[in-house]
């Protein structure tokens, strides 16, 4: 991969509005910010390379990735990326209760991280009103007030650079595929900085095959209800088609076709719908409510499963084979459409990558 | 008395002449490169009622009270200011005055220290105003005081028309005597209504005094044929008869001179310029075949010439012209003896000697090292600077195109790079807020972007409050930011109605700018801009809401008296956190914030200090995204 600058991060994701608000590029300086669910570019960086480009998930690697794996037609072979154990899982008897997604394995395995000092911290995903936020989780109650997906895209490592001034020495992150992979890029130090210093010690991914668009959506909503009392959403597997808004006293639901419209155009090169740069990935699991499908990809991961399951934290069974045969041609089906999408856009050309001509300029030369 | 011969800037100049003409009451509205004349008044002639009227239609409005109550006077305004005026002016013009009134109109060739560049000559052709225009320095002393006699002769307001080269721009004036006569004010109205000295006054009956007007033009005419401003020098019989006025007059002299032409051309140099003086025109144009007119802005003297000639075929004959409608002078810019002598050069098919690009290029290289490269920016420590990086950055994260009409003050190069590209509409005084509240009702057309407006202080007053009113009565949306640095900064802290000091610098009761604000129903906040995140979160609420808001940005002008020379922080770089040009900060300090006072180390990577501009202000310490930057008490 090239490694490009702010220029390239405009014109290949930002102005195309390919951006998925992983927020890896945000906050990192004085000129890219994330605002309201959204990233914005406030002055002008002249820079040829930098962090922001390196980052993004929606440039570079997984572009390679995907253009190899298109080429060799490899697909099938496994769209789940590596991993050591697949299984399902429940939380445990000895979890705390909340308002989870599925079965709370992920709001579990977070909680258990913490009490056995495996991190200090939690990056999360919490709301704003209607609207997700990064949240910085320090405790059991802080992550439980986090459970439950936000359908809506938040820039969720937005807030590394400002944790990583905080004193967390080790943080575990939660974050959808796109921000596990721009997670792992950041990991890497890509320029090579001499201050930088890697804080993450654990990583849980989710499945992912879309987030909405936070304007369009919430525009949409607040149309048909009243956005203030909606408690929870749920998109549950399919056949269903639908998607299920809990409200204060009572259950809406939008047909998932109205609701697609408003996902980020992004989210149509992703590659990645199990996050395959995790330690341990989570998703739901068609055909079990009460289950989680969970996928155990590093030593650590794995250690972190064995003990929680030792103490109740969680509970885990195998997977059914249907199971696994429909999480295969799901993410492999993810892939052959990323890889389709990018070929219309000129991502998977050889000159794709290459450096802008930087005509908008913004300097005013102070005295050399 | 002794006459005194002494270096005077023209606008100097123009002052000793209305002194020494008696003037008692003087208006005028700061504008480069008017203001000199109502500062240089107020400080010396303490005598004379000098104010810094609140725009330049009240400061024309003020000096006619004096002149109808028998005191001669003085309006003094640069030439957008004669645009505002315009409204009285025409009706001044028509209904006549009384005691001797000069407005003194200063014209900005080339816009050097504006935004236009208009030509108030044709005001005197529109609406009938005798019309003077000072050739040199002595001229400036000299016209200034014969257009009170004048005036007072025709009853008539007279315009002396200046220019930047004249206005500031100084040679030896010879003084002459003071008129020292005590007059008492009186306005006397009760005489026959058509008493131009008793009676009302007036532009009615319209027809009356529209014919009057003329017969004064005509007067006017008649006294110019035998003035002394109008000059003519050279050959009997030239082969080139150079027609100019003003400034100009200077350069054609310096042409001339420089290619030996002395006894080829001759110049005739006009100082009444309307009504001309049409048969001394004749007698000179019959002396010769070809003929270049050689004026700045319009071709006005060219065009009225022209008109003359076609009126009287006869006398003129048929003449090659040469001027601003055959191309051998520019039609805009300012000119210079170097574009005179070119199109000399071009008329006498002489060989090219006005200076050539490989000269400019030494020139350029010689002063290469002598000005630091960078482009036009703010003062350090101005508080526009801190108000421009917070409204570009709103605005941006606002997310919805927003953008902001601007106005006319210092802050107007919020147009450029150095106030970050941030103003985006820039024409008229007041005429920011005017089009935010037009901007600001088309929302039923589909326009959802948000409007600021940026407004002065002095601006505010001066015409900033009508489209305000405006704005909230017509339900208008919009963000008024009113940039208040405490004075007329631009042009050098003439005070203004928002302030405790008058025009001498006498206490003043000062009016209110956010009292103001709130009792026209606007919602108002005060805000110190040098407190980047207090007014970056004031503004992005401000922008949510609907209505009319007003914030005002309170911090007063760095050069300002009272500020001036005084430090708030010593500023110090810690070079051990300074990324300089890495990624995560790139120098925004020097590279976008670019206050003068931080100066590149390109060897070092790191920014430094320049102790002797930095004013201490503090901002930077704010934008510094590695706390690199420390401010310490002084
Ligand atoms: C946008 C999105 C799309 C998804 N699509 C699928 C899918 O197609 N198929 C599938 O099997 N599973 C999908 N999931 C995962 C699924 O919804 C559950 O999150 C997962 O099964 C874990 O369930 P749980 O009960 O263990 O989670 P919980 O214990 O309730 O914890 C949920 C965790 O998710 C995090 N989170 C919530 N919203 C976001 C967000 N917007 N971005 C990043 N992190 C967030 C929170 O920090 C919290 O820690 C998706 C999740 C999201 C956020
Ligand atoms: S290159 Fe670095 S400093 Fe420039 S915008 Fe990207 S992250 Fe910021
Ligand atoms: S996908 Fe992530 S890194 Fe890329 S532009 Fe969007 S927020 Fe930035
Ligand atoms: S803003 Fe701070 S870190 Fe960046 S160059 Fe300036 S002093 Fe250095
Ligand atoms: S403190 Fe900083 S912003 Fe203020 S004048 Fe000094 S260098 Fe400029």
């Amino acid at each position: 991969m090239t490694l490009l600058g702010p220029e390239e991060l405009s014109q290949q994701v930002l102005d195309k509005g390919l951006c998925t608000l992983c927020g890896a590029c945000a906050n990192l300086c004085p000129y890219i910010k994330a605002h309201n669910n959204k990233i914005i570019t406030l002055f002008t960086c002249d820079r040829t390379q930098g962090r922001c480009y390196a980052h993004c998930p929606k440039v570079g690697i997984p572009l390679k990735n995907i253009s190899q794996s298109y080429k060799a037609q490899s697909y099938t072979e496994n769209p789940i990326g590596k991993f050591i154990k697949i299984v399902k899982a429940k939380k445990g008897r000895n979890a705390s209760e909340g308002n989870f997604q599925n079965s709370g394995v992920v709001s579990s395995l977070i909680i258990f991280a913490m009490e056995k000092e495996l991190i200090d911290a939690a990056l999360l995903t919490g709301t704003q009103g209607i609207k997700p936020v990064p949240v910085l989780a320090r405790d059991k109650d802080s992550v439980l007030e986090c459970a439950g997906s936000k359908y809506i895209a938040s820039p969720v490592l937005s807030m590394m650079a400002e944790i990583s001034d905080s004193g967390v020495e080790k943080l575990g992150v939660v974050g959808t595929p796109c921000q596990i992979t721009a997670l792992s890029q950041m990991r890497q130090n890509p320029l090579e900085l001499d201050d930088f210093k890697d804080h993450t010690t654990l990583s849980i991914g989710l499945f992912c095959t879309w987030a909405l668009d936070s304007e369009k959506f919430i525009q949409y909503l607040s149309k048909r209800t009243d956005i203030s009392s909606i408690q929870s959403m749920d998109i549950p597997p399919p056949p269903a088609e639908e998607l299920i808004v809990k409200l204060e006293n009572s259950v809406k639901k939008f047909p998932l076709q109205e609701i697609r419209k408003f996902k980020l155009p992004g989210c149509e090169i992703c590659a990645d719908m199990t996050s395959e740069l995790s330690d341990i990935s989570v998703g739901a699991l068609e055909g079990f409510d009460g289950w989680n499908t969970l996928i155990i990809r590093s030593k650590k991961g794995e250690r972190l499963v064995n003990e929680a399951v030792e103490q109740n934290y969680i509970e885990i069974g195998s997977l059914p084979d249907r199971c696994f045969d429909n999480l295969l041609k799901g993410a492999g089906n993810k892939k052959k459409q990323a890889a389709q999408k990018c070929r219309e856009l000129g991502m998977l050309d050889d000159d794709f990558n290459k450096p802008a001509s930087l005509n908008g300029r913004q300097t005013i030369t102070g005295i050399a | 008395m002794e006459k005194i011969s002494c270096l005077m800037m023209g606008n100097q100049a123009i002052v000793r002449g209305a002194i020494e003409a008696g003037v008692k009451v003087a208006a005028g509205y700061p504008g480069t490169p008017s203001s000199e004349i109502i500062d240089t008044l107020s400080k010396t002639a303490p005598d004379i009622y000098t104010e810094w009227s609140v725009n330049e239609k009240v400061a024309l409005e003020v000096a006619a009270a004096g002149s109808f109550a028998g005191l001669r006077s003085l309006a003094v305004m640069k030439q957008p200011g004669v645009n505002v005026a315009a409204d009285f002016l025409m009706h001044l013009a028509l209904s006549g005055t009384r005691a001797g009134m000069v407005l003194v109109a200063a014209d900005d060739p080339g816009a050097l220290s504006s935004i236009n560049e208009g030509d108030t000559r044709l005001y005197s052709k529109l609406m009938g105003i005798p019309l003077l225009e000072p050739g040199n320095f002595q001229e400036a002393l000299e016209m200034t005081k014969w257009a009170f006699e004048l005036s007072e002769k025709l009853k008539s307001l007279v315009i002396l028309r200046t220019v930047t080269r004249l206005s500031h721009a100084s040679g030896n004036v010879i003084t002459g005597e003071i008129k020292k006569e005590a007059k008492k004010a009186y306005f006397e109205f009760n005489g026959n209504m058509l008493d131009p000295l008793t009676g009302i006054v007036t532009t009615i009956p319209v027809s009356v005094k529209h014919s009057l007007q003329h017969e004064k033009l005509q007067q006017a005419g008649e006294i110019f044929e035998s003035s002394v401003f109008n000059t003519y020098v050279g050959p009997e019989n030239p082969e080139l008869l150079i027609i100019t006025s003003s400034i100009c007059n200077l350069y054609a002299k310096e042409a001339v001179d420089v290619l030996n032409l002395d006894s080829k051309v001759a110049i005739l140099k006009l100082g009444t310029t309307w009504p001309l003086p049409s048969k001394l025109i004749q007698a000179c144009i019959q002396k010769t075949k070809q003929i270049l007119f050689v004026e700045e802005i319009q071709p006005f003297v060219e065009e009225n010439i022209k008109v003359l000639s076609a009126g009287f075929p006869d006398k003129f004959g048929p003449k090659a012209y040469f001027g601003k409608l055959s191309g051998h002078i520019p039609m805009t810019g300012e000119l210079n003896p170097d574009l005179v002598i070119k199109s000399l050069e071009q008329i006498f098919t002489l060989e090219l000697r006005a200076f050539s690009s490989s000269y400019k290029k030494k020139a350029d290289k010689t002063l290469e090292n002598c000005t630091p490269a960078r482009e036009i920016s703010f003062c350090p420590g101005c508080p526009h600077r801190a108000s421009f990086f917070t409204i570009n950055k709103v605005l941006k994260l606002d997310n919805r195109n927003g953008f902001t009409c601007g106005d006319i003050g210092c802050y107007s190069l919020g147009i450029l790079p150095g106030g970050f590209s941030t103003i985006k509409t820039l024409h008229a005084m007041g005429s920011g807020t005017g089009l935010a509240s037009g901007f600001g009702k088309l929302s039923q057309f589909g326009m959802d972007q948000p409007v600021i407006s940026v407004c002065g202080d002095s601006t505010f007053f001066h015409s900033g409050i009508p489209p305000l009113v405006n704005a909230v009565h017509n339900e208008s949306n919009l963000t008024m930011v009113i940039l208040d640095n405490s004075g007329t900064a631009m042009t050098g802290f003439q005070p203004h109605p928002g302030l405790s000091t008058g025009t001498g610098g006498e206490p003043a009761p000062e009016v209110d700018i956010e009292q103001v604000c709130k009792a026209m129903g606007a919602a108002t906040c005060i805000c110190d801009p040098f407190d980047l995140k207090k007014t970056e979160n004031i503004l992005l609420e401000l922008l949510k809401k609907k209505g009319v808001n007003v914030l005002i940005l309170r911090q007063i002008c760095t050069l300002s008296p009272e500020k001036k020379g005084k430090k708030y922080f010593n500023i110090l770089i810690d070079e051990q956190k300074c990324k300089g040009e890495d990624c995560g900060c790139n120098r925004i300090c020097t590279r976008i914030f670019s206050c003068p006072g931080l100066i590149w180390n390109k060897e070092k990577n790191k920014t430094m200090i320049n102790d002797i501009l930095c004013t201490g202000c503090g901002v930077c310490t704010q934008i510094c995204p590695a706390d690199a930057i420390k401010a310490k008490a002084c």
